[in-house]
This record gives structure tokens, C-alpha cells and sequence, in this order.
């Protein structure tokens, strides 16, 4: 082993290669100790794996100029798919039993980790500093040791776990590191930057003298005396909230009871009913808003109660069909023995049983509904979003600091209250 | 009076669960019906009332037709039977007397059973179902806070309120203790005997079809193999519907037998 990385060594003479005969060697170290590799044959394997493979890398990274950019990333992946491809391997030769495919899939996992890994790092900046004229093509680079620290101990943990996890035969780990690679990947996509949110952060800090002490009353035209202009709107948001659940739970007593199994009329009423559910589920509630505004016009709060129907409606009708999907079906067979029409034995049969998980639902809905007509306020749906979002627009961070308490308290009390009604219930 | 003429029930997916049933009942019988779990006793049952549908015959119960009636007259049909469950099927999370009213829910106008504003004579006669079977001192109790034995005799009243002509009762005291189980017989017996309302009972325990069954018929593979009075049934003849000897398991004192 040690010849074959002073050969290697001297025959490339720079570094990447001494780290990837490096990662070789834990490699083998690590698969030795969990008896996944076996002979000196195996380790031999890993070590020239691992400076092959980061050699490709190192050339990629040595022949770029400035920021690495995707194609770059996909080169260097080749050199990480080496150092994969001698990993699964030996795990394979020392275990027949693992199937080609999952031995490519460990080779693979290797390749994609080395690509969101380098994405990422771009992404953070770790690479950024070299500037095009500061690369000197035959020159040696020696990039930053903690560069490969980073990147060589990120990619060997996610190429390990996607390994092991195919050979102890157990998919979690692979599906977490496939996760873990989806995501390095996204992050450098939507520039998620810690180093940027470091940067960012002193300014945050001058902002947040702008919010405090909060303004609790104001003057809305010039000449008039500053008053409370928080409350009226909280009230407002309020009874539209009161509205929309109260009226949207009604409504979804007998959606839901058609859209669930044992109490639905006949098959097309229970297909269509919940059809109609799911693909109302799917509007968000911001949206409800937007439509009844358009439609109603701005700053009514007859809009935002429309909204807040519909939201509550979509929402009880598939907890409480779902919860009408589970109940006992014995009760409901009496009714039907009985005589008893449809609607009767829905009402006798199963209404009873469900009753309480009805009221718990209307309660958290109504919470909801709190929380989401501020929401909705913000596009003209009248309520304390309305005033949140026109003092924001004025950039009068300490009146809405303070339309922001009071929010926070509203949510608390109702929250409150709707705990005390939910134990005095059962 | 139940006319039952070559009747045959097929479940979707094949299972032929009753095959050519010939069968008359005269009004105001105690009838007793055996067989092994799968005979078909529970179809024949819930044949009569239509809750099974009739894939071939007839079954005319009062003069009318079950076998492809409408759903409203499937309603009138059955609010003239009255039907008992192995497992009491009560409204766990309601009083007693709103389980017994639920026998009226076809005899009232809809707005009525969904506002619960129940004439006082249905309730009045709830509360008579309740006396009879002895149990009225619980009408205000929430029926999971019952026994066994007691939420079967609220199932009997139940069936009683709706002023039935034909009483089924599917395993009655299947689930119940030997003693409650004879309390349950008896009662059964004496509401055939004072009311006059047709009974059929489904046993499986021979020993209390024995004693209180008066016509015995039994059932076997779908098919009926016996049908006559309980005095000339012998073991034999148990036998011969079972098609095995009997064991403890058939009998509801068998474990001390």
C-alpha cells in the first residue's frame, strides 16, 4: 500500500492524490472493521480508487476558471464515481450475495454526492476566492485543506451510508443520504448561503431598533388626534373568522357524509363528492382570498368571511369524512333493519359516534380560521390584515410590531378558550 | 305469515350461502333455526327483512314481496320487522331511550327524528318496550354504561317499539353468559307468547334450542335438512344438520356438562 502511493505520488506529485490514497485507506479501514473487506488486495483496491478518483477531481478543480460551474461539477462527479466504483467493488467481491444493481447503485451514490457537494460548496462560496487570472495553468494549486476536508468527509459519509445500506440490506440509510444529496443539490439551486445569512445578520440587527418600542396608536389623516386603530380590524378579523368556520363546518356535515363510505347515498354521489373535496382541499387559502376579493371587491370583510367558508368547509369535510370512514357500521345496519330512511339513519346511527370528534375539529378550524384571515387579510380581505399590511407598506415597522401583539394575543386567548371547551366537552 | 319459496342467495364473488329454501312460517311461531357458522342461518334472516339481496326466489312476508322491492317499500317492509343482533349494534355514546326510539324512525316524519322531538306516545311506548324486558329503570343511561345482558334486552325493546309483526333474532346470546343467555330466552319466548309476534331465533347452542325452541329447523350448507317440532329432535337429528357428532362447544352448559 504504501508503494503504491509513493509511486502514485511521485508520478503526479501533488496532493489531491495523497488525500484520495488517504480516503482510500479509511475506506478500508472502515469496511475492514465491519468485515466488509477482507484482504490486503481490498485495500489496495480502495487506496488506488480513492487517488484516482480524487486525481480526476483535482484536475477538474485545477483546470477551471474562477467559480466551478455544472459542467465542472459533472467532471469532478467521474473522478467521485472511480473512488465509488472500487467501493462497491470490494463490497461486492466480499459479498456475492449483493446484486450488480446495488453495487451500482453504491458507485452512483458516490458520483451524486461528489456533484451536490461540489454545487454546494460553490453555492457557500467556498471556492469562489480564485479569482480567473489567479489560476496559472502547470502551477500548483494547493486549495485550502479544509476544502477537502469538507467536501472528502461529506461525500465519503453519504457514499458509505448508500453503500452500507445496500449491504446490511437495510434502504433507510440510502434513502437518507439520497435525501441529504436532493437537498445539498436544491440548496445551491436557491443559493442558500450560511456564509450570506452571516453577512445579513448585523443588518437585521439595525432593523430590529426600528420595531421596538411598538406604536399603539396613531393618526390616520393629518390633524387628527392618535387613536387605538388596532382594535376595530382584530374584531373584524375575528367575526370574520366566527363566520367562516361556524357557516363552512355546517355545510361540511352532509359533504362529508356523502364523500365517506358507510353513509354515502351510492356510488356516483360518493365519487363525486369526493372528488369535489380533494380538488377543493388543493386551493390554498390565500387563493380563496384572492378569488372572493376579486370578486367582492377590496377591503370587505364579506370577502374574507367567503374565504374563510370555503377554507373551513374543505378542511372539516376530510378530517370528519375520514373520521366517518372508521365508525362502527352496526349501529347504522339497525337503523337501516328498522325502516329508517338515509338521512335518519345517518343522524341516529352514525352522527352520535362521531359527534365528538366533530366538536374538536370545528374548534381547531376555528383556530385556523383565525390564523388565516390575517393571512388573507394581506391581499385586501379586509381585517387586521388589511391595517398589518398597509402600515408595512409604510414602512412603520413599530405600528406593526405592535398590530403583531395583538395578533399574537388574540391567537393565545382563542387558543385558551378552545382548550377550556374541549375539556368541559368530554 | 313469511312464505319463503325457492329462495338462493349468491354473495358477489360466488359464495352460495343459500340454496332453494322452501319454508312457511304461520303467525305468532316460535321458530328456532341451527346449523353450523356458514350454514346460512344469518343470510335466512336478513333475507326476510331484505338486508341481503335475493338473488333468486321468493320471500313474501304479510302478503308482500321482499325479493325486488323498491327501497320505500322495502322501508314499509321492514319497519314491521323487528331485527336482534349477536353484538346488539346500540348507539354506544346514547341514552338508552333515544336506542329504543331509533325503532320508531320509521314511523315518525323526518323532521321529527332529526330535531328529536319524538311524539310522547312513541315515547310512551318506548318506555312500555323497556318494562317488558325489565330494564326501565335504566332508560336515562348511556348504553355503554350497560351490561351485556342488559344492552340486548335494550336491543329487544328496540325491536319491540317498532310494534313488529315478525321478531328475527340473529345469535341472540351468542355473546352473553349461560345465565343472562336464559333471561334473554325467556323473554323472547314470553313476548312470542303475549304478543303474538312471529319469532325466529338462530342458535347455535342446542341445548337452548332444545329447551325453548317449539319448531326446530335446520340449516346445512345453505340448504335446509330439517324442519319439524322440537319434541321429536333427538341427537341423531343434530347429527344429521351438523354432520358431525356434537361436542361441548354446541351446548351453552357444555363446559360443565
Amino acid at each position: 500500500m504504501v508503494v503504491g502511493v509513493s509511486v502514485v505520488s511521485a508520478v503526479a506529485g501533488d496532493v489531491a492524490v495523497l488525500w484520495g490514497a488517504l480516503l482510500g485507506a479509511v475506506l478500508a479501514a472502515g469496511l475492514a472493521w465491519v468485515g466488509a473487506a477482507r484482504t490486503w488486495s481490498d485495500a489496495a483496491i480502495l487506496v488506488v480508487a480513492g487517488a484516482t478518483g480524487l486525481a480526476v477531481v483535482w484536475s477538474v478543480l485545477d483546470n477551471r476558471e474562477g467559480v466551478i460551474d455544472m459542467a465542472e461539477s459533472l467532471q469532478a462527479a467521474v473522478g467521485w464515481l472511480v473512488v465509488g466504483a472500487g467501493f462497491a467493488y470490494v463490497l461486492w467481491r466480499n459479498d456475492k450475495g449483493l446484486g450488480w444493481p446495488a453495487a451500482l447503485a453504491a458507485a452512483a451514490a458516490w458520483a451524486v454526492a461528489g456533484f451536490a457537494v461540489l454545487e454546494w460548496a460553490t453555492a457557500i462560496g467556498f471556492l469562489n476566492d480564485l479569482r480567473p487570472f489567479e489560476v496559472e495553468a502547470g502551477e500548483l494549486q494547493v486549495l485550502d485543506g479544509s476544502f477537502y476536508a469538507w467536501t472528502g468527509g461529506l461525500t465519503s459519509s453519504l457514499g458509505v451510508a448508500a453503500g452500507f445500506s445496500l449491504r446490511v440490506g437495510t434502504p433507510a440509510l440510502a434513502a437518507v443520504s439520497g435525501a441529504l444529496a436532493v437537498t445539498l443539490f436544491g440548496a445551491n439551486k436557491i443559493a442558500f448561503s450560511i456564509g450570506e445569512l452571516f453577512k445579513q445578520f448585523g443588518r437585521f440587527g439595525e432593523l430590529a431598533e426600528q420595531f421596538w418600542p411598538p406604536q399603539w396608536t396613531w393618526s390616520e389623516f393629518t390633524g387628527e388626534a392618535p387613536e387605538l386603530h388596532i382594535l376595530d380590524p382584530m374584531i373584524e378579523t375575528i367575526q370574520i373568522a366566527v363566520v367562516g368556520a361556524t357557516l363552512g363546518c355546517l355545510i361540511a356535515i352532509p359533504v362529508a357524509f356523502m364523500a365517506s363510505r358507510p353513509t354515502t347515498y351510492n356510488g356516483p354521489v360518493y365519487w363525486l363528492s369526493r372528488t369535489t373535496m380533494n380538488v377543493l382541499r388543493t386551493v390554498p387559502d390565500l387563493f380563496w382570498g384572492i378569488i372572493f376579493v376579486t370578486a367582492v371587491g377590496a377591503g370587505s370583510p364579506f370577502a374574507g368571511a367567503l374565504a374563510m367558508v370555503m377554507f373551513s368547509m374543505t378542511i372539516m369535510a376530510k378530517l370528519f369524512s375520514e373520521t366517518v370512514d372508521t365508525i362502527d357500521l352496526g349501529p347504522l345496519e339497525a337503523a337501516r333493519a328498522s325502516g329508517a330512511r338515509q338521512s335518519q339513519v345517518i343522524q341516529t346511527g352514525a352522527m352520535p359516534q362521531v359527534l365528538p370528534n366533530y366538536v374538536a375539529y370545528a374548534l381547531y378550524i376555528f383556530e385556523l380560521n383565525i390564523r388565516a384571515s390575517v393571512v388573507i387579510g394581506l391581499v385586501g380581505a379586509g381585517g387586521i390584515g388589511l391595517e398589518l399590511n398597509k402600515q408595512r407598506s409604510f414602512f412603520q415597522w413599530d405600528r406593526v410590531m405592535a398590530i403583531v401583539l395583538v395578533i399574537f394575543v388574540a391567537v393565545i386567548l382563542i387558543e385558551l378558550l378552545s382548550i377550556y371547551i374541549r375539556r368541559r366537552l368530554v | 305469515m313469511i312464505k319463503i319459496r325457492g329462495l338462493s342467495v349468491v354473495y358477489p364473488g360466488g359464495l352460495r350461502a343459500l340454496n332453494n329454501v322452501d319454508l312457511d312460517i304461520a303467525d305468532g311461531e316460535f321458530v328456532v333455526i341451527v346449523g353450523l357458522s356458514g350454514a346460512g342461518k344469518s343470510t335466512l334472516l336478513r333475507a326476510v327483512n331484505g338486508l341481503v339481496p335475493i338473488t333468486e326466489g321468493s320471500v313474501q312476508v304479510s302478503g308482500r314481496e321482499v325479493a325486488g322491492a323498491s327501497a320505500k317499500e322495502l322501508r314499509e317492509i321492514r319497519s314491521g320487522i323487528g331485527l336482534i343482533f349477536q353484538t346488539f349494534n346500540l348507539v354506544n355514546r346514547s341514552r338508552v331511550i333515544n336506542n329504543v326510539l331509533m325503532g320508531r324512525l320509521s314511523k315518525v316524519p323526518r323532521w321529527r327524528s332529526l330535531l328529536g322531538m319524538w311524539p310522547p306516545e312513541d315515547v310512551e311506548l318506548a318506555m312500555q318496550g323497556l318494562e317488558r324486558v325489565d330494564i326501565v329503570d335504566k332508560a336515562y343511561v348511556r348504553a355503554d354504561n350497560l351490561s351485556g345482558g342488559q344492552q340486548q334486552r335494550v336491543g329487544i325493546a328496540r325491536a319491540l317499539a317498532q310494534e313488529p309483526s315478525v321478531l328475527l333474532a340473529d345469535e341472540p346470546v351468542a355473546s352473553l353468559d349461560p345465565v343472562t343467555s336464559h333471561m334473554v330466552m325467556r323473554d323472547l319466548q314470553r313476548i312470542n307468547r303475549d304478543l303474538g309476534i312471529t319469532t325466529l331465533i338462530n342458535l347455535h347452542f342446542l341445548d337452548l334450542a332444545r329447551a325453548y325452541g317449539k319448531r326446530l329447523i335446520g340449516l346445512r350448507g345453505g340448504e335446509l335438512v330439517y324442519d319439524g317440532d322440537i319434541a321429536d329432535v333427538s341427537d341423531e337429528v343434530f347429527r344429521q344438520i351438523y354432520g358431525r357428532a356434537i361436542t361441548p362447544d354446541d351446548l351453552l352448559e357444555g363446559a360443565s356438562a
